[in-house]
């Protein structure tokens, strides 16, 4: 996969002196940097995504997922060091979730260690996952910002929680070099390569994906996939089946901490972005509904059958696994799974637990994932 | 810049001008299209011309109709030789456009086509904002970019729905619903349309699910539209034009939503069985997305009540929803 570098540095003056800033600034040796106010500034992702803001995080860093009424969310919590996204999905829900077309980079570090010291302290008791590929592809920057070699290990130290990395890039290399101690987990978005190939852009190939996952494997680190979107198209279970079959003939399920699985869903007003940056696209015109929470889904049974199929042909190469929905009805997950986690802290649990089996802990302290 | 008509007029006594000199085809000043002109034309045949036209002589020697196009055509089917005009030059053809619009405007509404060729004319000199911010109210508009990109959209239009337009049986908020496809398919929907007489919601619900249907089929209007099944609601004698226009909405809104339509109909034929009286209804949630299906009656007394409440005691034991038929 081929690297990004920006073709354009926006640097908020006030950051000029971090040490994030001078390496991004180091290791884009010849972009031109300027303030984001100029003329320069572009007004939309074409534009945007070509491009690099480095700025200071003036919000709250750790943060709640954003998750909607009705549906179960796994308590995830968000480490927000970047917000949007050089790469470039059809369904990408920043698309109209964020504001600005540029991808920005918090170079407030410090601060950053800083609040997640002061949210375990807020939060005596509990054990927490915490991502930063909510608002950004976690590791799209790596390669500049050296973000999360610097940032594991505080993980590494912090007994309550796991760091979730996520990504479709394959940009490990910096990394592989840091001991994470069984407390980082290396996550990837997958999907078939047709699938790839018409609606995710600028992002690594499934093949170039599993291989970066068995690196890290290799290396110390738990993994865990997302099959998020799966998206329904002509031969979906034939293609889904085979990325199934690729990643147990890539990767030991028993360093895999747990596996999510989302069918494909939007709000209403990504529906006209995506239309109109990517026209070519198929994926908005299966049959959606309106949900529950005001999101576009897949009507209930269609969502049903997939995630069936997905636990089944998952089951047969990883019988141990650790299976989720993200966000999901629990009538649904009765369905699929014979049985739904009674709140967003019960499915916690379940995924703790599976990170800790995976890390060799649950044999240790006897945890089991709760359900089947 | 001033728009005064006098600052145009060489001369601002009629004289007669051959008709045979202008050239009907020049159209760099016209702003009328699809117009009536049986009531002009009785006006002139009966009482004459009162309002001379004004004419431009154009570069190539022939003379163009600046002013009075339709006056023009009248007296033109009339016979008439000669018409009686008064003479303008302009350097540059933008003021005088500009007078002659907002001449125009002063004492007639545009059809939606006619407002498209004025600002597709005044495109060439106005910048778009202006276009939005001044030109559009002056034609009756709000002042909205997305409405000034629908407009200049009729460019792209099928000439029978330029004319449905012009006539008043689309609105401009079809345009952009029509304009999703080239002009044969833009055809094809727009007789449906005008078949079975839809109004502005069921347009606008026909046509995304056409055109969602071809995005995820390849299936374009004009084939999915040719089965039996379309062609036996239009040409139906038993049904009326408002039933046809809904017996089309469903057909396309199955062949959008296969398996929602198909819950739909098992689960109406199952409510259908229990032979319910009107006052007692069963719905599914919305879209079979969420637990709550509801069961609700009516009753206006005693009896009603009484007589509801044992119906349904009757067909308590009906296993007319097994859970598993439930999504």
């Amino acid at each position: 996969m081929k690297r990004f570098f920006p073709k354009r540095i926006f640097l908020d003056p006030e950051v000029r002196d971090e040490r994030l800033t001078r390496r991004v600034l180091a290791r884009c040796p010849g972009v031109p940097v300027e303030a984001p106010d100029g003329a320069s500034w572009p007004d939309d992702l074409e534009r945007g995504k070509g491009t690099l803001r480095i700025a200071r995080n003036r919000g709250e860093f750790v943060k709640p997922c954003p998750a909607t009424p009705r549906y179960l969310c796994c308590n995830y919590r968000i480490l927000d060091f970047c917000g949007h996204c050089a790469m470039d999905c059809t369904y990408c829900v920043l698309q109209s979730y964020l504001s600005s077309p540029v991808p920005t980079l918090y170079a407030n570090l410090d601060r950053a260690l800083e609040r997640l010291r002061a949210f375990f302290r807020e939060n005596p008791r509990g054990r927490f996952r915490i991502g930063t590929g909510e608002f950004t592809d976690s590791l799209v920057l790596e390669h500049l910002t050296g973000y999360h070699a610097e940032i594991i290990p505080f993980f590494r130290d912090e007994p309550r929680a796991v760091l979730e990395v996520k990504t479709k890039t394959d940009n490990v290399d910096g990394l592989l070099c840091v001991d994470p101690g069984g407390k980082v987990i290396t996550a990837w978005s997958l999907n078939p390569p047709g699938v790839i190939r018409t609606e995710e852009f600028r992002v690594a190939t499934l093949a170039e994906r599993l291989a970066a996952a068995r690196r890290c494997q290799e290396a110390g680190y738990l993994t865990a996939f997302h099959f998020d979107p799966l998206i329904r198209h002509p031969g979906w279970e034939e293609a889904y089946r085979d990325v199934v079959r690729l990643l147990f003939e890539t990767v030991d399920p028993d360093r895999v901490a747990y596996i999510s699985l989302g069918c494909l869903r939007f709000m209403p007003a990504l529906k006209p972005v995506v239309e109109e940056r990517f026209p070519h696209t198929r994926i908005l015109y299966e049959e959606f509904i309106r949900g529950e929470d005001g999101k576009m889904r897949y009507l209930k049974p269609l969502r049903v059958e997939m995630y069936r199929r997905m636990v089944s042909w998952i089951r047969e190469r990883a019988p141990k696994a650790v299976l989720y929905f993200c966000m999901e009805r629990p009538d649904v997950w009765e369905r699929v799974l014979g049985f739904a986690p009674a709140d967003r802290e019960a499915l916690n649990e379940r995924l703790v637990a599976g990170w800790e089996r995976a890390a060799g802990l649950g044999r240790a302290t006897g945890r089991q994932a709760p359900g089947p | 810049m001033s728009l005064c008509f006098t600052s145009f007029i060489t001369d601002p006594v009629p004289r007669p001008a051959a008709l045979d000199a202008i050239d009907a085809e020049d159209d760099l000043y016209r702003t009328s299209y699809a117009f009536d002109t049986a009531r002009l034309r009785d006006s002139i045949r009966f009482s004459g011309l009162l309002h001379p036209v004004l004419l431009q002589e154009s570069p190539g020697g022939r003379l163009r109709v600046a002013a009075g196009y339709r006056r023009y055509r009248v007296c033109r089917e009339l016979g008439w030789k000669t018409v009686p005009a008064i003479f303008a030059t302009a350097a540059e053809p933008e003021p005088l456009y500009r007078a002659v619009l907002l001449e125009n405007l002063s004492h007639r509404p545009f059809n939606p086509v006619e407002i498209f060729l004025a600002l597709d004319r005044l495109r060439a000199w106005v910048p778009e904002k202006e276009l939005v911010r001044d030109w559009l109210p002056r034609l009756g508009l709000d002042p909205s970019p997305k409405l000034l990109v629908s407009l200049l959209g009729v460019r792209e239009l099928a000439e029978e729905a330029r004319q449905a337009l012009a006539a008043g049986a689309l609105n401009i908020g079809d345009i952009p619903l029509l304009l999703r496809w080239p002009v044969p398919e833009q055809a094809v929907v727009f007789r449906l349309f005008r078949d079975v007489k839809m109004g502005v919601n069921l347009r606008r619900e026909v046509a995304a699910n056409l055109y969602e249907i071809q995005k995820r089929d390849g299936t374009p209007p004009s084939a999915f539209l040719s089965g039996r099944e379309v062609s036996c609601v239009t040409e139906s004698a038993d049904l009326s034009t408002p039933e046809k226009a809904q017996a089309v909405r469903g057909i396309v809104r199955r062949g959008r939503y296969p398996v929602l339509t198909g819950l739909e109909s098992a689960f109406a034929a199952r409510v259908k069985a229990l032979r319910l009286p009107p006052c007692i209804t069963v719905q599914h949630p919305p879209f079979f997305e969420g637990r709550e299906y509801r069961c609700t009656f009516t009753f206006q007394n005693g009896k009603e009540f009484q007589s509801c409440v044992e119906r349904i005691r009757d067909i308590r034991h009906e296993a007319v929803f097994p859970e598993e038929d439930l999504p």
